[in-house]
């Protein structure tokens, strides 16, 4: 005799079998003792299971619950206009620099004439401090000062965009003021 | 009536209205706190849970089809929410030995899994059996509970459950053949 598998007998008591597969079940379990004993195991658990009763909440969540969901406050309303008029700006300040900016527009020429033109640092300017500090020599370097020539309200106009886009960055625009 | 008013709390709720879904959590709170306890074992867990839930619920609200009965809908959102829990927190079956009473020790645990009865007519036979099946499920692996929350505490059907565990239907099959089993041994090992 075949028994019936576990599968079986948990899709037996779940309902779960088809019509032909149930009367099969039916006939075998009448007539055999094991898989009788094995399904009134598994019954067991499914009448513990019915007998487990509701526990009583003693807090109530919906007070709790009310600050998770609280909205976040909306920004100022004068933020949205100043990011507005810092975004012209910028855009502003690209524009007018740009004969500037295109000048720079740098090819690897350029960029390395102009390192060599404002920053010339050699290695020998470097190593000698510490050379005359063996030979008690004091030796000073001289650094040539960047120079990049550019009108005044530029330079200004540079500094602002610079400064905004620092405070920005540092959220002291954009933080929230909730 | 009750039907009416949970709807348009859930139209209510769709739009933002936080006083409309604590209506809602009102009248569930009570179940899917059940849920989360019957999961987790610890009340103050099951509560962080449960509270958890809810939250998830109101941001997932625009998922929700207001036709639809509310109360599968969070349970099953509390089941997955615990099952993610207990598996982020890497939970294995506690040792449920000293979980189980002894029939003299019957009244001092069922303090541990029940705060209060619900119902006083009871009796200490039928007690004892609930507060050991409760302690053997919260033994059992997280992907076991599971199975045995959604078949046996929320009457759904394989095809249901591998969809809400996402899970193909052999697995959940296995999965809560072996949870039965699992189940069955404890509790015949309390009554020999």
């Amino acid at each position: 005799m075949t028994h019936l598998t576990e599968f079986q007998l948990n899709e037996y008591l779940d309902g779960e079998l088809d019509e032909a597969e149930r009367q099969s079940a039916a006939a075998h379990l009448a007539a055999c003792a094991d898989c009788r004993e094995a399904l009134a195991d598994l019954q067991a658990v499914f009448f513990a299971l019915d007998e487990v009763a509701e526990v009583e909440l003693t807090t109530d969540l919906s007070a709790r619950l009310l600050d998770d969901l609280q909205p976040q406050a909306a920004p100022a309303p004068w933020l949205r206009p100043l990011l507005l008029i810092q975004a012209a700006a910028i855009v502003g300040m690209i524009i007018w620099l740009w004969p500037t900016l295109r000048a720079w527009a740098l090819t690897v020429e350029t960029a390395v004439r102009l390192l060599q033109t404002h920053f010339s640092l050699s290695l020998p300017d470097l190593w000698t401090p510490v050379y005359a500090w063996g030979t008690a020599t004091w030796q000073q370097i001289q650094l040539a000062r960047p120079a990049i020539p550019l009108a005044n309200n530029q330079w200004t106009l540079l500094i602002i965009l610079a400064l905004a886009l620092w405070l920005t960055g540092n959220q002291l625009l954009l933080k929230d003021n909730a | 009536m009750a039907q009416a008013d949970e709807q348009e709390w859930l139209v209510r709720a769709k739009q933002g209205d936080t006083a409309a879904f604590a209506a809602l959590v009102g009248r569930y709170q009570t179940a899917v706190f059940n849920v989360a306890y019957r999961f987790m074992g610890d009340r103050q867990d099951a509560e962080d849970a449960a509270q958890e839930t809810f939250v998830r619920a109101f941001r997932a609200l625009d998922t929700f089809d207001v036709k639809r009965p509310f109360a599968p809908w969070i349970k099953r959102i509390a089941a997955n929410h615990c099952l993610n829990r207990l598996e982020a927190a890497k939970i294995r079956p506690a040792t449920t030995e000293s979980d189980l009473s002894a029939p003299g020790e019957a009244a001092a645990n069922l303090d541990k899994w029940a705060h209060r009865s619900p119902n006083p007519e009871q009796t200490l036979l039928a007690q004892e059996q609930a507060g050991r099946i409760r302690a053997a499920i919260v033994a059992l692996p997280p992907r076991y509970r599971a199975v045995i929350e959604l078949r046996h505490f929320q009457q759904m059907a394989y095809d249901e459950i591998a969809a809400a565990l996402e899970r193909p239907l052999s697995s959940v099959k296995s999965d809560l053949f072996r949870a039965r089993k699992m189940l069955a041994k404890k509790l015949k090992e309390r009554e020999e």
